[in-house]
C-alpha cells in the first residue's frame, strides 16, 4: 500500500478546473454536436456525456488551454454525437457531415507525413490523434470509439504500416 | 519506432499539425444559451464528482506521508525478516473509480525482453506486428487471416513506478488463479469486448498480458508455452 500511495502523489496532475473547462469548451462542443444532430436536446446530451467521459480520463487532459485538450474534447463530443445519431436512426453506417470528415487542406509545409495522416479515413485519424497526441491506451480509445481494444490496436498498427508503405513507395520487383 | 521511416518525434509533430488543421475547420462556435435545467444538473454532478475525486486524492496523499514515516521506521525490521519482506508483492492492483490500476515496485532486466520466446499460438494465427518500447515492453500482434480475429501478447517489465491501467467494463468478471506457479488475473468480459489475462512473472519482474477473444484454456496454453532463454 505504501508504494501505491507514493506513486499516487507523483502521478497526480495539477488541479484541473472542470468548471473552467466546461465554460471554455461548451460552445465549441455544442456546435460540433449540433452540426451532427440538429437537435438541441440531443446536442446537450452529447456535450454532457463528453464531459463525463473527459472527467473519467482527467489524467489525459494536458491543460485547459492546450490545443491537445481542445482536440481531445472535439473528438469525444463528435463520437458521442454520432452514438446518439446512430441510436436515433438505428443505423450503424453513419456518415460524418462533410466538413468534419474531410481531411484538412491547410497542411502544406508540414511535410509528407502530416499530409498522409490527414488523408487517413475516420476513425483512423482519430485513433492516431488519441494515441499519439493524447497518449490514450487502446482500451480507452476503444471505449470512446465503441471498438474493442484489439480492433483499435490493429487499426493503429495498420495505419502506421500504411504510412510506412506510402513513404517508402512501391517495392521494386 | 525503429521499424518505421519516421521517428516518434516526427510522428508527434505531424499528428500535432493534423490536429491543429482539424481544429481550424471545426464549425464556428456560436454563443450558447444556458442548457436545460436537466443538463445543467448533470454537468454540476460531473464537476462535483471531479472535485470529490481530488479531495480523496488529497486525503490519500496525507495518509501516504504518514505511512512513509511508519515504513521508514520499520526499515530495519524489513531487512532482517525475510517473511515480512516476502509479504510485499512486486505488483499491486487497485480499483480506482472505474479503472483497474496495476503498479509495480521492481526494476526488471530489460534484456529479458529479447529472451522471451512464444512457443505456441492457436492454429491459423500468425505474427503480423511487433511493437517494442526499448527498456519497457514488447508486444506481439497475432492475426487470423481467415476471420480477421486477433490477439495481442505483451511483455512489460515491472519497473518501479510503472503503472498500467485499463478501464473495467461493468460486465467484467475477475478471477484469480496460478499458471506455472505464477499469479494470474483473468478479466472475463460479458459485454462483447475482449478478455484479458494478466500473468505476473515475479522472479523475472515481468508482467505478461493477453488481450483477445480467445478461450481461457487457449490463453493458458499460450502462457504455458512461453519460455525465457
Amino acid at each position: 500500500m505504501f508504494f501505491i500511495l507514493l506513486s499516487e502523489i507523483e502521478s497526480f496532475p495539477e488541479k484541473l478546473d472542470f468548471t473552467l473547462l466546461y465554460v471554455t469548451y461548451k460552445p465549441m462542443m455544442y456546435s460540433i454536436a449540433m452540426n451532427i444532430l440538429h437537435n438541441r436536446e440531443d446536442a446537450e446530451d452529447a456535450v454532457i456525456e463528453a464531459f463525463e467521459s473527459a472527467y473519467i480520463h482527467e489524467r489525459k487532459i494536458a491543460g485547459i488551454h492546450d490545443q491537445k485538450t481542445k482536440s481531445f474534447l472535439a473528438i469525444i463530443v463528435k463520437n458521442k454525437a454520432l452514438d446518439i445519431y446512430r441510436k436515433n436512426q438505428r443505423n450503424e453506417t453513419v456518415e460524418l457531415p462533410a466538413d468534419l470528415a474531410a481531411p484538412p487542406d491547410k497542411l502544406s509545409g508540414y511535410g509528407e507525413l502530416a499530409e498522409l495522416i490527414a488523408d487517413l479515413e475516420q476513425p483512423d485519424r482519430d485513433i492516431i490523434k488519441l494515441r499519439i497526441d493524447n497518449e490514450l491506451k487502446y482500451k480507452e480509445i476503444g471505449e470512446m470509439l465503441k471498438m474493442s481494444p484489439d480492433a483499435v490496436r490493429m487499426r493503429y498498427k495498420r495505419c502506421l504500416q500504411k504510412l510506412t508503405d506510402e513513404i517508402r513507395g512501391p517495392k521494386d520487383e | 519506432m525503429s521499424n518505421y521511416p519516421f521517428t516518434k518525434n516526427e510522428l508527434r509533430a505531424a499528428v500535432a499539425a493534423v490536429r491543429n488543421a482539424d481544429l481550424a475547420v471545426l464549425p464556428v462556435a456560436a454563443p450558447v444559451a444556458a442548457f436545460s435545467e436537466r443538463s445543467e444538473v448533470r454537468v454540476r454532478t460531473a464537476i462535483r464528482k471531479a472535485k470529490g475525486k481530488r479531495a480523496f486524492r488529497k486525503t490519500v496523499s496525507g495518509i501516504a506521508v504518514a505511512l512513509g514515516i511508519a515504513i521508514l521506521g520499520g526499515a530495519t525490521f524489513l531487512t532482517v525478516d525475510a517473511d515480512a519482506r516476502d509479504a510485499f508483492k512486486t505488483w499491486l492492483r487497485e480499483v480506482y473509480e472505474n479503472q483497474i490500476v496495476y503498479r509495480f515496485t521492481e526494476n526488471g532486466d530489460a534484456s529479458i525482453l529479447d529472451r522471451v520466446s512464444v512457443g505456441w499460438v492457436p492454429e491459423g494465427y500468425e505474427l503480423v506486428f511487433t511493437d517494442r518500447i526499448e527498456g519497457q515492453s514488447v508486444s506481439y500482434v497475432y492475426e487470423n487471416k481467415k476471420d480477421e480475429s486477433g490477439f495481442v501478447l505483451s511483455f512489460d517489465l515491472m519497473n518501479d513506478g510503472f503503472v498500467t491501467t485499463f478501464s473495467e467494463a461493468s460486465g467484467d468478471r475477475l478471477s484469480t488463479f496460478v499458471i506455472d506457479g505464477k499469479s494470474a488475473e483473468y478479466y472475463d468480459d460479458t459485454e462483447g469486448h475482449s478478455d484479458n489475462l494478466i500473468v505476473f512473472d515475479e522472479p523475472n519482474s515481468l508482467v505478461i498480458s493477453l488481450d483477445g477473444y480467445l478461450d481461457l484454456q487457449v490463453m493458458k496454453k499460450i502462457i504455458e508455452n512461453i519460455s525465457i532463454n
